[in-house]
């Protein structure tokens, strides 16, 4: 809150959000087909009509339009709500190593995802072809709500959720789903296994204009709404009866918290599959960089995941073009060496 | 105002909170105090509506506490909590900042950066300001949440302060800084109630002080009234010593320590504590226990006195051959004593000569102006002479081990004719040896249908002198108690325990002479005189004249009458305070003599006050 303090905070704003935008143009240019970012910018220039003289290859304007857009701005979307989700629900948990998994979205997409693509052809046949490709999408976001609904129900004592229940109910939520999948996958033959394992490592390879369009609010109000509860989620820090004695109500922000985060975790899963480490480790560098206050956490998150997920997409992208990588294998495997470093030189403010 | 209205709370089947009800205005510094599981944490948890109490309401400012929304709560009252643990790295200055979050929407306003400032400076923290949270000590993190909880409610004038245990964890000069504050705002309006530990602090900073016991409101009042032994010694069962500055008017209490030898409670260690002889163990637990006094520890230790009196022998204690006649008729040479007559709730000390010694088939009897005695010799077992430092003194005991009756030398005792008293009864063999305990069996009370009820009231209706009512129960086979209750019309009446203090009190104030019977199996020792410095403290009634003491406690007291008996010389009344077995504590008559009536001030007094 100090005058230093607020200062280094907007040179990271400014620093991610310059960052975030020198990787949507330099993503955009990258892939199987290389569009030069001089070009980029002059497409981008031509389309706003600020520019319109400058004229470019129409090949690179369609790539960019119906290709690569589309993608790098779900890249965008799915890194914001994970970031910000994960800030939020490590909150709410008072615990540093919380992310949204552990209140069972990802298990209970995952489930729901297995189970579609797995008994695609004896259940959901007649299903699938009337919703297509959206049949994948909406049954993992039900799968996210339902198991973050359960896991809420069953925390709930007194009409109060509790969060030490509700990490129980969430790692035994987690472990049915678990299990449910596992079941279904040791079913599926050789095709859906090739499916599942993809769907498991996520990939934004869906990304068209019509998935970007209909994540976009799912993704949107989260990211408005979730920083309204920072004070709130602040204050969870010193705990809960403290927090209801500055004046707030502890479970209504628990309540709101957890849906605005499934919501986006949830939406985001269900188009890209789970994508990894980018909840739990997105959070911790921002706070080990700018401080602990949700006020700041929450946006930088949001702005830290497009930046990661972006960059993360096109290294899928390009590494071993024109094989596309899962992005969660990008993800962990960028992730888990910047966590290493952290944890080791900085393990006491990590943990606690 | 805040109005506590006989608040319970149960849960589980536990009763935590039982009918409490007090009420604290703005000004006052209320302390709560009451030993661990006394249900304090439980009671601030209801003031501060973590929890809904089962029964009763509390009442903030006229308006139940429940119709209140968070937000008007939290602009009224705040809470520091006993327990408070930040789980990020938040700084110093963001969680004192929490504290105004009911304030402002977005971004601190002036008055809540002044706020922060203020309260960070009195709670000694700006050095922290920029600090993690996670760095800082238990008693540091304590000091930033005290600056929070303070700033949550810098800019009211009449709120109300809830800290439980806020200076756990503190180093002395902030548990004075804390406490310092809560009183500095108390006077300026606030209304604080906080649970303290430490009895000396609280005494110190509270105006007022409300001891819980077992989820009872047990005092409520001024440290002066409310910290007193044997308050303290009910919540805490602490032993402890309490004095009030005179010039500061601050009580202190100085609690006695423990002292506990691990081989009583750790079997590992036992070996040396068993091996230990009894006088070991006498002389531990007396340094343990300075002020127990001997009968105390014999039960303590569930032996009897006599034999913890005989690991002395050799040393300061003699055992005297049991000629007791013999040794009682030397005692006049002694000249000014002071006599001992004791059973389990009553203690009679009589100063005086003990003179005219005669023998009659019943007892021996010391019919001196002073010291007046009926001694039944027959359970006179063991005698003893004590001498330690100035204090000199002959005591008996019976077959048990109970004593029976002691005599103590004063300062104008003979005391050359004791030394040569206790020379002469000297017994040979001074080793210790074992008394067995004698086990009592009370005769069972007969049925009333086999009592003739109509002999019995015609006997005692034609009584010539009082003395005939203890062959009257043998001749009826009656026990004490069922004689009175089957008592003529108007023999015996039960009274309040209160008659008793305000008989005496009566007696004192009117100077009318009494005469008070205490006894026990071998003895009966009555004090015939006036009364007169009245001394109860706690549940012991007791008399301290410079000739005559008496120390009666009243919880021993099972019930009280009023009993008539008729003599030659008209009505004899009584006042008789029986323990729970029937047996006689105490027995007070007006002092009279035979062939005399009974004092018509004596009958005044009873008549005026037995209620």
């Amino acid at each position: 809150m100090g005058v230093e303090g607020s200062f280094k905070k907007k040179i990271i704003y400014i620093s991610l959000s310059a960052g975030l935008l020198l990787a949507i143009l330099f993503s955009l240019g990258m892939g199987a087909m290389k569009i030069p970012v001089l070009d980029v910018l002059a497409i981008f220039l031509n389309k706003t009509g600020l520019a319109a003289h400058i004229t470019v290859d129409p090949m690179y304007e369609n790539v960019l339009q119906f290709v690569r857009l589309p993608r790098v701005l779900l890249g965008l979307l799915v890194g914001a709500a994970l970031g910000i989700s994960g800030s939020a629900i490590q909150g709410i948990f008072r615990n540093p190593l919380a992310e949204p998994g552990l209140i069972g979205i990802s298990a209970g997409a995952s489930f729901m995802a297995v189970s579609i693509i797995g008994l695609e052809f004896v259940l959901f046949a007649g299903l699938g072809k009337v919703l297509g490709f959206y049949l994948l999408a909406f049954g993992s976001f039900a799968g996210a709500g339902i198991a973050a609904m359960l896991v809420y129900q069953l925390s709930k004592t007194d009409g109060k959720p509790n969060v030490a229940t509700m990490l129980l109910a969430g790692i035994a939520i987690n472990a049915l789903a678990g299990a449910l999948t596992g079941l279904i996958t040791y079913l599926a033959d050789e095709q859906q296994l090739r499916t599942i394992t993809f769907w498991m490592l996520g990939s934004l390879g869906g990304a068209n204009w019509q998935v970007v369009n209909s994540l976009f609010p799912f993704v949107l109000i989260p990211v408005i709404c979730l920083p309204f509860y920072s004070k709130g989620l602040n204050l969870f820090a010193i705990g809960e009866h403290q927090a209801e004695q500055i004046g707030l109500n502890p479970g209504r922000i628990k309540a709101r918290v957890v849906f605005l985060a499934t919501l986006a975790v949830g939406a985001s899963v269900s188009v890209t599959g789970i994508i990894g480490f980018v909840g739990l480790l997105v959070p911790h560098t921002i706070r080990l960089m700018g401080g602990v206050d949700h006020k700041f956490v929450l946006p930088a998150s949001a702005l830290l995941g497009a930046l990661v997920l972006t960059l993360s997409d096109m290294l899928a992208r390009t590494v071993a073009a024109p094989i596309e990588l899962p992005i969660g294998v990008i993800t962990a495997l960028l992730g888990t060496p910047v966590f290493l470093y952290i944890l080791v030189k900085d393990k006491k403010k990590i943990l606690y | 105002m805040l109005r506590v209205e006989s608040v319970s709370y149960e849960t589980g089947n536990r009763l935590l909170l039982k009918d409490i009800s007090f009420s604290i205005k703005g000004g006052e510094m209320v302390a709560i105090l009451g030993a661990n599981g006394a249900g304090k944490s439980t009671l601030m948890k209801i003031l501060c509506r973590e929890k809904q109490p089962t029964a009763g309401r509390v009442l903030f400012d006229g308006k139940d506490l429940r119709e209140y929304s968070a937000k008007e709560m939290a602009a009224k009252r705040a809470t520091l909590y006993q327990q408070n643990s930040v789980t990020m790295a938040f700084t110093v200055q963001e969680v004192v900042m929490m504290g105004r979050y009911g304030h402002y929407s977005s971004n601190p306003a002036e008055r809540d950066l002044r706020a922060m400032q203020e309260t960070m400076e009195v709670c000694g923290i700006n050095y922290l300001a920029d600090r993690s949270m996670l760095t800082l000590s238990g008693g540091e993190q304590q000091r930033v949440h005290l600056a929070r909880v303070l700033a949550q409610l810098w800019d009211n004038k009449e709120a109300l302060l809830l800290l439980d245990e806020p200076i756990s964890g503190m180093d002395l000069q902030y548990q004075h800084q804390t406490l310092a504050i809560a009183a500095a705002l108390a006077s300026k309006g606030f209304m604080v109630i906080s649970v303290l530990h430490d009895i000396n602090l609280a005494a110190q900073y509270a105006d007022r002080i409300l001891m819980l016991k077992g989820g009872r409101k047990w005092w409520d009042g001024s440290p002066m009234e409310v910290l007193t032994s044997q308050h303290i010694y009910t919540a805490f069962a602490v032993h402890a010593q309490v004095e009030t500055d005179p010039k500061t008017l601050i009580t202190h209490v100085v609690p006695e320590g423990v002292l506990l030898n691990a081989g009583t409670f750790n079997s590992n260690m036992a070996i040396n504590y068993n091996n230990m002889t009894l006088k070991e163990k006498y002389q531990a637990y007396q340094q343990a226990h300075p002020k127990k006094r001997i009968l105390d520890i014999a039960k303590d230790f569930n032996i009897s006195e006599a034999q913890l009196l005989m690991t002395g022998l050799g040393d300061q204690v003699t055992l005297l051959r049991p000629e007791m006649d013999n040794i009682l008729k030397q005692v006049e040479n002694l000249g000014h004593v002071m006599a001992l007559t004791r059973n389990e709730y009553c203690v009679n000390e009589r100063k005086g000569t003990y003179q005219n010694f005669s023998q009659t088939p019943h007892a021996a009897l010391f019919l001196g102006e002073d010291i007046d005695l009926r001694l039944f010799l027959s359970k006179w077992k063991l005698a003893f002479s004590v001498s330690e430092g100035d204090n000199n003194s002959l005591q008996f005991f019976d077959e048990s081990g109970n004593a029976v009756h002691k005599i103590y030398l004063t300062g104008q005792s003979d005391k050359e004719n004791f030394i040569k008293l206790v020379a002469h009864f000297k017994a040979e063999q001074q080793a210790f040896f074992e008394i067995k305990p004698v086990l009592k069996t009370n005769r069972p009370e007969r049925r009333d249908a086999e009592i003739d009820i109509q002999g019995f009231h015609t006997a005692w209706n034609t009584m010539k002198d009082s003395h005939e009512f203890f062959g009257l129960l043998h001749r009826f086979g009656l026990n004490r108690m069922q004689a009175l209750r089957l008592a003529p019309e108007g023999r015996a009446m039960q009274m309040s325990l209160e008659s008793f203090r305000r008989t005496i009190a009566h007696c004192a104030v009117n100077e009318v002479p009494v005469m008070i019977f205490t006894g026990n199996e071998g003895c009966i020792q009555i004090h015939t005189g006036s009364v007169k410095n009245l001394a109860p403290t706690g549940s012991w009634f007791n008399v301290l004249d410079p000739e005559f003491n008496l120390h009666v406690n009243e919880d021993g007291v099972s019930s009280l009458w009023h009993v008539v008996k008729p003599s030659t010389d008209g009505d004899v009344n009584s006042l008789e305070l029986y323990n729970k077995d029937g047996e006689v504590i105490l027995q007070v008559f007006g002092k009279r003599k035979p062939g005399i009536p009974e004092l018509e001030t004596w009958r005044e007094a009873l008549a005026g006050i037995l209620v």
